[in-house]
Formats: C-alpha cells, sequence, structure tokens
C-alpha cells in the first residue's frame, strides 16, 4: 500500500509541485493550505509524513507544529519542515519549549533527489 | 592661564553667549531633577520648560528614567554618558547622546548638574539605512529563493504532464510557471524602489482627501472578497505639508495587505478593514485596521525588517520594507499593534508642520 504524505504550504504552486513529485513516486498524498486546515487532515488523512510550511496564514507552521508534537496521537509522525526562511532553522533549533526538533529541515528552493531522499529515511 | 587668546578676552556675556549658542541640548539641573536653566536650541525644541521636571520634559514620562546620568553625577560628582530616545516639543522621536558634568559652589558641593545631549537622529537614520539595505538584500534573497521554486516546480510540473500525456497537468505546470515569471516582475519593480533613494517633493496636500482616493480605488475589489471596506475621517485634520504621491503609496500597500490578511483569514465570516485619520496635538495619524488572523506572534520581531508576508505568490514581501522607507523618508514613523484572530491595526504618523501659503495647495500627484 502507498505510503502517505501530507503537504502543508500556503502557496498553491507548491502544492501542486509538491503533489505530482510525491505521486509520480509512488505517495498517496493530500494537501492543507494552512495550519488551522492541517490538523484537520492529520485526523481524516493520517498521514505517515508530513511535509510542513512555516509562514503561513491563520495558523503558521510553528503553531501547527507545537499542537502536533504535544498530541499523544500524531506526534510521532515525522516532519520535514520546508522553508524559504533560513532563520527558522535556528528558530526550530533553539526555541521549542520542550518538543522535539523536527525530523528533517529543508531549504527552498529544494532538490527534488535531496528531498525524496529524506522522505525515503523516514518511511520506506 | 592667560584668558587672552588672540586679543579676545572673553567676558561674562561671551561665556553667556558660548552657553547659550551651542550646537546641542543644554539644560542645568537641581536635585530634585527640575529644570533649572536651558540653552537656546533646548527651548527651540522643547519649549520654555524651566521649573518642569527633567524626565516629563525630555521624555514626557511621570517618573524617573532607570539608570539616570544625571542622578549618577549627583552622587559621585564624575561625568556620566549615556544614549537616549527623548521626545520633543512637536512630537518627533529624536536620539540623543548626554553628557552629564556637575556644577559646584565655592566650597566643592555639588549644587546643579548639568546635562548636555546632542542630536545623533541624523546618525540613527543612516545606521537604520544601511541596517535596511542589508535586509533588503536578505529580503530580495528570499523573493528570488520563492519565485525560484515556483519556477523549479512549474517546469516539473509541465515535464511530468509530458511524459504522464496529461494535458491538464501541463497546463496547470505552465500557469506556475507564468505566474511566478510575473513574480520577478514585481520582485524587480519593488529593489528599484527600495534601491533608489527618493527626493520627497512636499507641498501642502489634504491626507482626509487621499484616504478618501484609496477608499474609492479599493472599495469595489473589497466588496468582491466580501470585506467591508471604510472609512473614519476627522475633519479637524487639515492641510499639512506632505506627499501626496507618498501618502498614496503608503496607504494602498497598507490597505492592500488588510485586505489580504481577511482574505485568507478563513475562521470569520465578517471582515472589515477601516481607514482612520485622526488629529492628535501636532501629529496627523492615518490608521489601517483589520480585523483578520492577526500576525503570527514570531513575526512580530522582524516586521519591517524582513521578509514576511502570508501570501508569496501575490507579493514579494518588500511591501512593508517600502511602506517603512517611504514613511522614514517623510519624516514620519509607523507601527502596529495586533493580536491573533482579533486583527492588526497599522498607524502611521507624520508632523503637521506650519502650513506653506494657501496658494501653494496641491491636489494632485507629482
Amino acid at each position: 500500500m502507498a505510503k502517505k504524505v501530507l503537504v502543508i504550504d500556503d502557496e498553491e504552486d507548491v502544492r501542486t509541485y509538491l503533489n505530482s513529485l510525491l505521486k509520480n513516486n509512488g505517495y498517496e498524498t493530500d494537501l492543507a493550505e494552512d495550519g488551522e486546515i492541517a490538523f484537520s487532515r492529520v485526523t481524516e488523512f493520517q498521514p505517515d509524513l508530513i511535509i510542513l510550511d512555516i509562514i503561513m496564514p491563520n495558523q503558521s507552521g510553528v503553531g501547527f507544529y507545537r499542537k502536533l508534537k504535544k498530541s499523544d496521537t500524531y506526534k510521532s509522525i515525522p516532519v520535514i519542515v520546508l522553508s524559504g526562511v533560513t532563520a527558522y532553522k535556528d528558530f526550530f533549533a533553539r526555541d521549542r519549549g520542550g518538543l522535539p526538533k523536527p525530523e528533517e529541515f529543508v531549504e527552498k528552493p529544494f532538490s527534488t533527489e535531496n528531498l525524496l531522499n529524506k522522505i525515503q529515511t523516514f518511511i520506506q | 592661564m592667560d584668558k587672552k587668546i588672540n586679543g579676545w578676552e572673553p567676558t561674562r556675556h561671551d561665556y553667556r553667549q558660548l552657553f547659550q549658542k551651542v550646537p546641542c541640548y543644554i539644560s542645568v539641573q537641581s536635585p530634585e531633577l527640575r529644570i533649572i536653566q536651558t540653552n537656546e536650541l533646548f527651548r527651540q525644541d522643547f519649549g520654555d520648560r524651566e521649573g518642569e521636571l527633567c524626565y516629563n520634559v525630555y521624555k514626557r514620562k511621570r517618573d524617573q528614567c532607570p539608570e539616570c546620568p544625571v542622578v549618577k553625577t549627583f552622587l559621585d560628582g564624575q561625568v556620566h554618558s549615556s544614549e537616549e530616545q527623548v521626545i520633543t516639543a512637536d512630537g518627533m522621536e529624536a536620539f540623543v547622546i548626554v553628557y552629564t558634568s556637575p556644577l559646584k559652589n565655592e566650597k566643592g558641593e555639588i549644587v546643579a548638574v548639568m546635562e548636555m545631549a546632542t542630536n545623533i537622529t541624523p546618525v540613527k537614520r543612516l545606521q537604520t539605512e544601511l541596517t535596511m539595505m542589508g535586509h533588503t538584500v536578505a529580503t530580495m534573497a528570499h523573493g528570488i529563493k520563492n519565485i525560484l521554486t515556483g519556477l523549479d516546480g512549474g517546469i516539473y510540473v509541465v515535464n511530468s504532464g509530458l511524459s504522464n500525456k496529461d494535458d491538464d497537468e501541463m497546463s496547470k505546470g505552465w500557469d506556475i510557471v507564468q505566474r511566478n515569471v510575473g513574480r520577478i516582475a514585481g520582485l524587480v519593480k519593488d529593489i528599484l524602489y527600495c534601491a533608489k533613494k527618493r527626493e520627497h517633493e512636499i507641498s501642502l496636500i489634504d491626507p482626509n482627501q487621499v484616504v478618501k482616493e484609496i477608499f474609492d480605488l479599493f472599495h469595489e475589489k473589497a466588496l468582491l472578497e466580501n470585506i467591508e471596506l471604510t472609512m473614519d475621517i476627522d475633519p479637524s485634520l487639515g492641510p499639512m505639508n506632505l506627499n501626496a504621491d507618498d501618502l498614496h503609496t503608503i496607504l494602498s500597500n497598507l490597505v492592500h495587505n488588510a485586505l489580504e490578511a481577511c482574505k485568507f483569514d478563513l475562521s470569520r465570516r465578517e471582515h472589515k478593514v477601516t481607514i482612520k485619520t485622526d488629529k492628535k496635538g501636532p501629529i496627523a495619524i492615518i490608521e489601517v485596521s483589520d480585523n483578520g488572523p492577526g500576525l503570527p506572534e514570531e513575526w512580530k520581531n522582524y516586521l519591517f525588517t524582513e521578509i514576511l508576508s502570508t501570501k508569496e505568490r501575490y507579493g514579494t514581501g518588500l511591501g512593508l520594507l517600502v511602506t517603512k522607507k517611504i514613511v522614514d523618508e517623510l519624516g514620519g514613523q509607523i507601527t502596529f499593534s495586533s493580536s491573533p484572530n482579533e486583527g492588526s491595526t497599522f498607524r502611521v504618523s507624520f508632523p503637521i508642520k506650519s502650513p506653506a501659503p494657501a496658494s501653494s495647495m496641491s491636489n494632485g500627484y507629482h
């Protein structure tokens, strides 16, 4: 059965891009445009991995991450933070209020090969 | 020491002149921190405030400042210095470097302290401009990275459509490519605006009139998005010296941002954006507020200095930088307040300087 990846990004272009990329590589996908919608997608879609943007309207990626990692049911889902803001790498490295570090940080623009390799290390 | 230098023997009157004419703010203060004496420049920028408490005059504060250099000099008789932010009589903030020095009586007792403050606001402004330039470069890099991601994505989706023989996918990919090429044009325009030092031609304009024009410009657009755009005009805010084009750019950026914030806020059904004008003493205030989602907490420290756009596909993230740059260049200030789920307010203020003759009143743009 195909592994499931949830893509959370406010940019439709990026969602369309990742949707094509992941589907072409055998993954089942679901898409969300902000952190608030994303949490309901997590409960319904039950993803094996999440690709998360940081700067988004409504609930930002940071807010979503906090909520996810505080949830006993979903905290084990690996998260790849995909962001154009390099400063957030430091943010996640320092100020997480006792929360674990995201599994990976990938900077936009990204190499498809690199991203797919990273996804593969978490979900076989 | 021979007081006679090149034939000039300073008299008591000359020393008084030196005190009055020295190009920094001088105030002499009592142990209770009351201003006993001031020089000309002080009176010009702060008014005739002798007898008042220094923290009241310099900072409009009710309580004594922590780490006050005057107090330190009263205590140890030494010269102290500090960098302070003060508010002049016309309500503008100024940065000063303060030196304090003891004034002693014949017995050697400190009876007063002289505070000399040099206005370093232009230096600070230069410093800010340099910092802004650094941030602008970082912002540009961020904007370019986003566009590159979009272009990478578009090309990938086009290729994927070709391999899968999927016309719909190909068309989606091509749309992404086109959109991102358009974003390059927007980015270049913003970069040029940030890079160029502009001369702002100042003339007598009616800020309320500019607000009405902005309202007319965005009213229809807001309605289409189901957002109520309203105006709250203070009629007592009369003509003032400013640049109508610049005020137009500032307000259209702020209103555009407010509408965007509401447009993508799915948590509330009824959205409202208000443009409000106000006159508070010598200050003209224009506020743009929305009841959108508010700014994410982690953004607040970066606002006006870096990147940041909720919707990178529509903006380059340079809008607020451009807005702040124009406000700064016009000698105004921009501040904001924001609460999660309640919305944000951006407030622009300008000093109302004495108006030019009515004949130079300008209604149009340059």
